[in-house]
């Protein structure tokens, strides 16, 4: 299949001890059709606390955010993102915010069987 | 658009032979082989087209690096890969009818060096900074088109671009015609802000294809679509004096059909008699703005069930009603009254057919339909209008070898019924005048690319109106080059008709005791000339953009509208030279992060021939400049945004010298300027702002002659080149459910 077989894991992250910011990059499922899911996924970013730079590569999926540590962290991150309704790494998407986003939003790949 | 780089070295074994496939992954995953999909190297004349299985061999690039560009019409790319030394294109469905789709992030307004035609496009972001209220308002910030002052009563306005009203500008929504005929005067005025998405504007003359209407260019304004509108959209807006203005969108996004229900109420419902009478805070017993109520609802459906047909309706309804002139402390039987109705009824509809196994080809077919009534009572005058109309336009797209040759053609259909009737300062009054105009025209235009850096667009219309019973022959051409990926050059020359509509086109000279003479009038025809250069740079690391053009517009024939003598309005045939030239220099500028400078500089010379002495055309500035500035925090959670419009001295025609009432002057107006500002907060879920115009406070003291005495001969409140109304503070919400 041509979609992305193994969904690789994996976060980079890297660390300024200096303004105690971090940036971390995030796999999501996010393949959506136009930039509604990346519209979606960086507005709740925006909003989300501590968070100072957030960019959706919507080719790639990777999610690249920049927050303070202070305020938050990569686990409350990807628990964010699965409540929008996209798989964050490995935290799976939450299934009841996924089927209420728009059909153009929707990860077609989502419920099905995995092909490996 | 569909381009990959291939990069691989090539397998000497594949016998100079390229193979691979062409598929389509279907929602459930399967693997279907599309057929007659067109594969080729780009800028070559190399193509092959793939066979049963989606299969495609194609010779060896013959220079490199080479880019091998697939394409079939309805679908898009969606990914690709190589196995086996196969080159596998996965292709998706995209039924895309609205051809224009740009999305601004970073500048709100967008500015292009690829496109062979001068078209700016205006974002959301850039439409929010006139938080108020119709398609009017929405060039506040924008340098090229103007947003002129029509008379002191009716509360309409008008734009002008490159020096000449709206009228000669083709206006259009979604490529299908928007303000014609009896919308002139008030028609921007019935286009909520909240329900546009973006507008493009088009300087010069456009392509042929959307019609023979455009003098001065193009404006196109875009709806919200079902699959980019939020699912809940609600505006309110109040003003310091009291006007409401309400807009509830709704999106159905999920299923073959999707859906939009735009609705939007206006109300404003009090006398304010502030200005007119000379200094501040001294009224002229007119009031200041018409109460107003609109009702308008916009209803559209989407089939998106079949990647070989799209098609979609869109249902309109208007109701307008402006109340203005004398307030209410002058006694009913001698006031003077303006009482403007409006009821505007309209579908529109675009269908889009693709022929599965043709590459390359499509058909789509436009179609409009629309019953327009107006009532416009000015104090004596009276004036009833309607306008049927109906419009067809069917457009095919093919190309020639390669996607650098492409030929659209086509053919369309105007129909037009107006029934009018005038009673009032006229001599020969009529009632229920029918006039019936048919336009029906082919055209073809041909697009050619040549790698990359040149463009050219050349069409010709001819088109058959049934009054003259002649056939008009429009060519137009556009040319882009690039002479280094930062600049572009573009030519463009163009010819234009149109068929004028004196009454309500100038309804706002029906606010006037003027006496009204109409002459026999015959189509207006004009040439447009332009040269553009546009240059991307860079400097302290940060992009700018530096812009300048000039263009002029000449006229072989025109209806005059003729204001030049005191108590007189005559409509008649150009018998001399009538041309508009406007140059204009522009800078946009990123001063530092979220924060963007945009500077602006226009000079028109405008002039026609008035009864056989070439003469400043009145009313219109020759001078315009603007600077808007505008910040954003991180986020845009806070944006701050701050325009001064400089409008430089017009010509004032004859009329009644304020000072010394027993004598008749000419003079030109005051140069002035205009300052607007705007904060927006944004919130997870909604936005609210605040904002002020004409801060300054500037308005024309005097802007009805005559005003204490409506019924004398001198009474005119048309001569109005400057606001009527001083500063004006409003605030609203906008809130979003995605």
């Amino acid at each position: 299949m041509r979609h992305k077989i193994i969904i690789t894991i994996f976060s980079i992250l890297t660390i300024n001890a200096w303004s105690q910011t971090q940036t971390a990059q995030i796999m999501t499922s996010a393949q959506c059709v136009a930039d509604c899911c990346k519209e979606r996924i960086e507005e709740e970013m925006q909003f989300t606390k501590g968070v100072t730079a957030v960019n959706l590569d919507v080719e790639s999926q990777i999610l690249t955010v920049t927050f303070k540590t202070k305020k938050n962290s990569v686990e409350k991150i990807r628990e964010i993102i699965s409540g929008i309704g996209y798989d964050a790494d490995d935290v799976k998407a939450d299934k009841k915010a996924h089927d209420k986003l728009p059909e153009c939003c929707q990860n077609p790949d989502f419920d099905k069987p995995k092909k490996e | 658009m569909i381009a990959i780089v291939l990069i691989a070295t090539i397998n000497t074994k594949a016998q100079n032979k390229i193979k691979g496939k062409v598929l389509e992954i279907s929602k459930n995953g399967e693997e279907i082989p599309i057929i007659g999909a067109n594969v080729y190297w780009e800028g070559t004349t190399i193509g092959t087209a793939t066979d049963l299985s989606g299969s495609y061999s194609i010779q060896e690039a013959t220079s490199f690096p080479a880019t091998l560009n697939v394409s079939f019409v309805g679908y898009t790319l969606d990914s690709k890969e190589t196995i086996d030394n196969k080159y596998i294109f996965y292709m998706r469905p995209s039924i895309e009818l609205d051809e224009v789709k740009v999305k601004g992030k970073v500048n709100t307004t967008k500015v292009s060096t690829i496109n062979p035609i001068n078209i700016q496009t205006l974002s959301t972001g850039e439409l929010e900074k006139a938080a108020c209220c119709n398609l009017s308002e929405s060039f506040s910030t924008n340098a090229t088109v103007d947003v002129t002052f029509t008379d002191a009563v009716s509360g309409a306005k008008q734009i002008q671009m490159l020096g000449l009203d709206g009228i000669y500008t083709q206006i259009t929504q979604e490529n299908i015609p928007l303000i014609r005929g009896m919308s002139s005067s008030y028609g921007l005025s019935y286009v909520p802000g909240t329900w546009i998405e973006s507008i493009q504007i088009i300087k010069g003359s456009g392509s042929v294809i959307n019609g023979f209407e455009s003098f001065t260019g193009q404006l196109n304004l875009e709806y919200y679509k079902p699959e980019s509108a939020p699912k809940l959209f609600w505006n309110a807006y109040v003003n310091q004096e009291g006007k409401l203005e309400n807009n509830l969108l709704f999106t159905k996004q999920n299923g073959d059909w999707q859906s939009n229900l735009f609705t939007h109420i206006s109300y404003f419902d009090k006398e304010i008699d502030r200005h007119g009478g000379g200094k501040a805070e001294d009224g002229d017993d007119f009031i200041d703005v018409p109460k107003t109520k609109q009702v308008n609802i916009l209803n559209r459906w989407k089939y998106k069930g079949n990647p070989n047909y799209g098609m979609q309706l869109v249902a309109k309804a208007l109701i307008e009603e402006r109340l203005g002139g004398q307030s209410s402390t002058v006694s009913e039987n001698n006031r003077y009254i303006v009482d403007i109705n409006n009821s505007v009824y309209e579908i529109f509809t675009k269908t889009g057919f693709i022929q599965p196994n043709i590459p390359g080809k499509s058909i789509g077919l436009q179609t409009s339909f629309r019953k327009h009534n107006q009532t416009a009572i000015f104090g004596e005058n009276h004036y009833k209008g309607r306008q049927e109309s109906a419009y067809l336009n069917l457009i095919r797209q093919t190309y020639l070898g390669n996607t650098n040759h492409i030929l659209k053609y086509g053919m369309s259909y105007y129909a037009d019924r107006f029934t009018e009737s005038f009673d009032g300062n006229i001599d020969t009054p009529f009632s229920d005048k029918i006039r019936v105009d048919l336009m029906t025209g082919i055209f073809s235009e041909y697009a050619f690319k040549w790698k990359e850096s040149l463009n050219l667009v050349a069409g010709i219309r001819s088109d058959y109106y049934n009054n003259t019973e002649e056939i008009n022959y429009l060519p137009r051409l556009n040319i882009k080059y690039n002479p280094t990926e930062q600049t572009a050059i573009r030519l463009s020359a163009g010819k234009a008709i149109r068929i004028s509509n004196v009454f309500v086109e100038n309804a706002s000279f029906l606010a006037t005791n003027r006496q009204i003479f109409v002459g026999e009038l015959t189509p207006e025809l004009a040439w447009n000339y332009g040269i553009n250069v546009i240059h991307c740079f860079k400097l302290f690391g940060r992009e700018g953009t530096i812009n300048a053009d000039y263009y002029k517009t000449e006229f072989e024939n025109q209806v005059i509208v003729d204001v030049e003598s005191q108590g007189e309005l005559s409509f008649y045939n150009l018998d001399g030279e009538s041309f508009a030239s406007s140059m204009q220099f522009d800078v946009i500028y990123e001063l530092f992060d979220r924060f963007d400078i945009k500077m602006a500089y226009k000079l028109n010379d405008v002039q026609a021939t008035f009864d056989n002495e070439l003469r400043m055309t009145p009313l219109t500035p020759k001078e315009r400049a603007l600077i808007n500035l505008s910040y954003a925090t991180n986020f845009e959670k806070w944006k701050f945004d701050i325009t001064a419009n400089y409008i430089g001295e017009s010509r004032v025609p004859l009329h009644d010298d304020l000072a010394n009432h027993t004598q008749l002057i000419e003079d030109m107006s005051n140069p002035f300027y205009l300052f607007n500002a705007q904060i927006t907060k944004r919130f997870r879920h909604f936005d609210l702002y605040v904002g002020g115009e004409n801060l300054g406070g500037y308005f024309q003291e005097n802007p009805i002659i005559a005003s204490s005495n409506p019924s004398s001969d001198d009474f005119d409140a048309s001569l109005i080149w400057a606001p009527i109304q001083g500063r004006m503070f409003y605030l609203g919400f906008r809130y979003k459910i995605k």
